[in-house]
């Protein structure tokens, strides 16, 4: 059954569509993590337009994420001030992301940027988790126990412009969460990923947040985040596509649930390493295509799509 | 296929062009082809008739059209466009867009189709001058100067979208008065307008050339969504964050339910 995309302006297969949103919403539900940085690489390689794939996933991520800060504001998981520091500077990386961007658009190497954006990133990221999951295993096989490490101080301490999270228990510099917060921002508006997957270890490793605020606040931010990309993404070069979205959404939320339930019966180390592979293939296929040479080094668009307002 | 259809009459009379004279009268199935949500592409058909009026001092039952030799052309085309070509290449061992041309007044969407192929029936400078044929699509950048590499590359990209066919022998003639043309429309046509020309040729010479228009239009949802998204940004931009945030907490809100 195909479904015509108003804004992308080319017919897909809704059931494709389905299955890739609600693919990708199962693993989401299943390791807590957002789907943004595999959706959007799999539209691209089904077709889309990769600026819109970007803005429309930027789109979906809102709908996935405010669910998430939702439920976790009902547990307490929430804080709120430090949640608006992030956004604060996810606003301006988004404001910044955007503008690039567009003007890359306009001189036709945006595909190329998204594409080395998410080499680096899902090249980086994969191998982390990787690397990590694979120790954890070890360690688990030999009965070790992870020790506890006192928390050091560090230069992250010694920056100015402190300010005091009553529900992180914390008194630092607003720095950090602001260049943190505007860097996920970029992130969000250059390649439609949430950037939970920088935003949690940022939180954990160096800001030191308590475990139990980290998943929501950042989803929290997220959510704000997303919908400026959005909003700025819709402005500037009228790439979001809604109907596109409204599939992948609804085919994510349903997907995210059963994974939510599959997820808490397995076993956590073996499938991370799977999503950890997962992440490193989408990363492969990107880099390969852009170093074999291309069976058409031509591509054709309309001038249209290249001029902003 | 028309000419083997008048080769094989077997009325015989000597040829007199100058006591001829021809009607084309071409008509599509659709003069619209909407664009909604289940839209897949589209299938019309272009069909006409060809009346032939004798001179009046020749009787009407002796006709002869020996040696006549009627060929059609159908040629559908959108409305010229700007487009860009850029053209990859190898920097530091990555494919990037490297170079590029913009070529004005270019067709979006170009189908040409004849009875049997152009070559056996019109000469190269006809073809050329009026434009018939991918190869004589004119593809000039700013300066009107036509790069070979970058029309090819036109060419051969829109071939393979499927939004320029160059085909033969689907014109089809019958009773050597009635024509038609299946025209085959991929799902990622242009919007916009578009013109379906139906030539008749006699002995290498274009005799008439009828047009007729055709609108490609998005229509419903998919036409009040493109245009919110073009002509009201902000308000596009907004709307889509609601959608998204009243179906994550509409979502969020059955799970508990269900759970």
């Amino acid at each position: 059954m195909q479904i015509y995309l108003p804004i992308a302006e080319l017919s897909m297969n809704i059931l494709v569509l389905f299955a890739m949103g609600g693919g990708v919403g199962f693993l989401s539900g299943m390791f807590g993590v957002g789907g943004g940085f595999l959706i959007t690489p799999l539209l691209i390689f089904s077709g889309v337009p990769p600026a819109i794939a970007v803005a429309t996933e930027a789109n979906q991520i809102t709908a996935a994420s405010v669910s998430g800060a939702v439920a976790h504001w009902r547990r307490g998981g929430v804080d709120f001030k430090m949640g608006m520091v992030l956004i604060a500077g996810g606003v301006v990386g988004t404001y910044i992301g955007a503008l690039i961007f567009t003007y890359l658009r306009s001189i036709g190497q945006v595909d190329l940027m998204i594409s080395m954006a998410y080499v680096v990133f899902l090249g980086s990221i994969g191998s982390l988790m990787f690397v990590e999951s694979v120790r954890s295993i070890i360690r688990a096989r030999r009965g070790e126990v992870q020790k506890v490490v006192r928390r050091q101080r560090t230069w992250v301490d010694a920056l100015p412009l402190k300010m005091r999270f009553r529900k992180s228990k914390m008194y630092v510099s607003v720095i950090l969460p602001l260049a943190i917060g505007a860097l996920v921002g970029v992130l969000a508006a250059i390649m439609g990923v949430g950037g939970g997957f920088i935003m949690v270890p940022a939180m954990i490793y160096l800001l030191h947040m308590p475990t139990n605020v980290v998943i929501g606040t950042s989803l929290f931010q997220i959510t704000f985040v997303t919908a400026a990309a959005t909003y700025l993404h819709s402005i500037n070069t009228q790439t979001v596509d809604v109907v596109l979205a409204v599939i992948l959404l609804t085919a994510a939320v349903i997907g995210a649930q059963i994974g939510a339930v599959y997820g808490a019966k397995l076993k956590g180390e073996q499938l991370r390493i799977l999503l950890a592979g997962m992440v490193l293939l989408v990363c492969a296929k990107m880099a390969f295509d852009l170093v074999v040479e291309p069976e058409e080094l031509f591509t054709v668009s309309a001038i249209g799509a290249e001029t902003t307002h | 296929m028309f000419k083997k259809v008048l080769a094989s009459l077997s009325i015989s009379i000597f040829m007199n062009t100058a006591v001829y004279a021809e009607t084309l009268v071409t008509d599509l199935s659709q003069n619209e082809i909407q664009i909604t949500s289940q839209f897949a592409g589209s299938q019309l058909l272009l069909f006409g008739a060809l009346e032939r009026h004798a001179a009046e001092s020749i009787q009407t039952d002796e006709i002869s059209v020996q040696g006549l030799d009627y060929d059609i052309i159908v040629v559908v085309q959108s409305e010229p466009r700007d487009l860009v070509i850029r053209k990859k290449e190898n920097v530091a061992g990555i494919w990037i867009n490297n170079q590029n041309e913009i070529v004005r007044g270019v067709p979006g969407y170009y189908v040409i189709d004849s009875t049997r192929p152009l070559d056996e029936f019109l000469s190269p400078l006809d073809q050329r001058t009026l434009g018939l044929g991918l190869k004589n699509i004119k593809v000039t950048n700013d300066d009107d100067i036509e790069v070979d590499e970058y029309k090819e590359a036109l060419i051969r990209n829109m071939v393979s979208r499927r939004l320029y066919q160059e085909d033969s022998g689907n014109v089809i003639v019958k009773d050597e008065i009635l024509f038609r043309a299946n025209l085959d429309f991929p799902s990622n046509m242009p919007v916009g307008k578009y013109k379906a020309d139906v030539y008749l040729v006699r002995d290498g010479n274009i005799i008439i050339n009828h047009s007729t228009d055709l609108l490609v239009d998005k229509i419903g949802i998919e036409r009040l969504i493109y245009n919110l998204a073009h002509e009201f940004p902000p308000f596009y931009g907004i709307l889509a964050v609601i959608i998204a945030i009243t179906a994550g907490l509409f979502s969020g809100f059955v799970a508990r339910k269900v759970a």
